[in-house]
Order: structure tokens, then C-alpha cells, then sequence
């Protein structure tokens, strides 16, 4: 260890082991996660690993209006609604209030919806 | 806090190879040093330890902190087991802690390298809340910087997970 000042290699974040390292990935929020799944690919999969406490979730399949995913991270914290709706083929939109519109190829609104789901629920 | 300072005191030595003197009660938070002491058979004796507990992975600055960190709380009600309080906070850390986890970036992982070798539960637990609230509220490029993490996405990659993540941004 470097300690102080007295060796000249400072301890950095990879120094610490794995255990640790997910030690704090499960102290961090969500959205704290999504930051870190995107900075690299170890701390990708950490915060993809990590355990995660979701206190309420509701998933609601309406008719002609998609997948509604309604859920919060922490019981005093803000909840989030989702809506996917198939715009064609094997192609989904994902709406939320006040953000950019995502167009995800390949899927369906149910697969969209799940797949996020099961990110969410691997961790728990 | 009663003075610990009559207490029996036990010999423990750094990495680099510094003797400290340091009191029975307060070692006690660390389970690596306590359960050695048991099972050494020292725990029984009321002298000083002639041979110092060596510490082979914590040099002498960090384990001088490590043990001022000891001297304040080992008198701390004995945390309960929240393995099943799965909602976790980093807002709670006391004033105490805030002031003594104002060091440098290098000297923080230290002590949660320390504080993970000695096995001192609560040092551990407020170093990582410490870290998590240093993670809080940055976007991934400042994370990167602030932790000198290497950037090893693809643009490919990297798009695909900005649309997973749209939803959270702010």
C-alpha cells in the first residue's frame, strides 16, 4: 500500500479488489449504476451484478397502448413510469415524461419491456 | 469516551516496519487483530505483548489513522446485522467521520484497503460511503477521470448503452 504519501504510487480505484469495488457499487442508487455501466466494461458489469433493492414495481400490458413499467428504487425516492409501444414490426418507442424519445430495433414492446426488467431484477 | 490510555496496550507493527502502541479496548473493533490475539493466546496475558502483531499490509501513516479512527468509535454501540435492510444510505455519515474522511483519493482507498484487512466493520462501511458518495452525481466521462478508469467501449457499445440508459438520465 502507498499510504500517505510515503511511496510515490498513489492507491487508485483498480487497486481495490473486486469484493470492494462491489462493496460500493451496492451502496450507489440507480441511476448512480446506469453512470457507471457506461464508463467502463468492469464497472459495467459490476453495477449489472451488484444487488439492488426495488421497494414497488407495477407492469400494466394495455391494449393498443403498449407496456406501461411504473417503479421506484427507494420508498422515499422518485417514481419512474416507462411506456413502450410497438411502432411496426419488431420495433418498439420507449416514451417517459420529459425525455427523449429511444427507437429500439429488433424487439417488440413486451421484449423491450422485460429486458429491462430482468437488468433491474438480475441484481436483486 | 473513557480513557483508554491505562488500559493494557498491545504491540502491533506496520508494514514498514513502525512499532505502535495501541489499547486492548480499542483494537478490539478489529476482528483481524482480535481473533489473532484469542487464538495466540494473548488475550489471557495482562502484560504488553513482547513481540509486536505484525500488520504486513498497512503502513504506519494509514494505520495511525486507522487506529484514531478505532480510539473514537470503540466505545460505539455494536452495529446490528442489516443484511436485510437491503435499502442502503450514504447520507448518514457524522460530522466526526465527514472531518476524518477528508484526505486525498489514495489515502481514502488505504484506509478501505485497511479497513478491510484488519476486518474493522464500521471504518469499512463509512470509507465505501465515502466512495459512493464521491460516484454520486457524476456522469460516466467525470467518473472515468475522477478514478482514472479506462474508456473500452466501442462507439457501438458505447451508443447501446446511453439508449438502456436514457430513461435514468437527467
Amino acid at each position: 500500500m502507498a499510504g500517505i504519501g510515503i511511496e510515490s504510487r498513489v492507491t487508485e480505484w483498480s487497486d481495490l479488489p473486486i469484493e470492494l469495488q462491489s462493496m460500493i457499487v451496492d451502496l450507489c442508487d440507480y441511476s448512480t449504476r446506469c453512470r457507471l455501466r457506461a464508463a467502463s466494461f468492469s464497472l459495467k458489469h459490476l453495477a449489472d451484478t451488484a444487488k439492488l433493492f426495488i421497494p414497488s414495481v407495477k407492469i400494466c400490458e394495455k391494449r393498443k397502448k403498449g407496456i406501461q413499467l411504473t417503479f421506484t428504487f427507494s420508498s422515499d425516492a422518485k417514481e419512474y413510469l416507462l411506456k413502450y409501444y410497438s411502432i411496426g414490426y419488431c420495433q418498439t418507442r420507449i416514451k417517459q415524461l420529459g425525455k427523449q424519445t429511444v427507437i429500439v430495433d429488433g424487439k417488440n414492446p413486451d421484449e423491450v419491456a422485460s429486458d429491462f426488467f430482468k437488468r433491474c431484477c438480475v441484481q436483486v | 469516551m473513557t480513557d483508554a490510555k491505562n488500559e493494557r496496550q498491545i504491540k502491533i507493527s506496520s508494514s514498514d516496519n513502525e512499532i505502535i502502541l495501541v489499547p486492548r479496548n480499542v483494537i478490539r473493533l478489529s476482528t483481524t487483530i482480535n481473533t489473532l490475539l484469542q487464538d495466540l493466546g494473548l488475550d489471557d496475558d495482562e502484560a504488553t505483548n513482547a513481540e509486536p502483531i505484525p500488520v504486513q499490509n498497512v503502513a504506519a501513516p494509514i494505520l495511525r489513522k486507522v487506529i484514531s479512527w478505532c480510539q473514537y468509535h470503540y466505545q460505539d454501540p455494536v452495529p446490528t446485522d442489516d443484511s436485510d435492510s437491503r435499502e442502503k444510505r450514504t447520507d448518514d455519515i457524522s460530522s466526526w467521520d465527514t472531518e476524518f474522511l477528508k484526505v486525498d483519493q489514495g489515502t481514502l482507498f488505504e484506509l478501505i484497503l485497511a479497513a478491510n484487512y484488519l476486518d474493522i466493520k464500521g471504518l469499512l462501511d463509512v470509507t465505501c460511503k465515502a466512495v459512493a458518495n464521491m460516484i454520486k452525481g457524476k456522469s460516466p466521462e467525470e467518473i472515468r477521470r475522477t478514478f482514472n478508469i479506462k474508456n473500452d467501449f466501442t462507439p457501438e457499445e458505447e451508443e447501446q448503452i446511453r439508449k438502456e440508459n436514457a430513461w435514468c438520465e437527467d
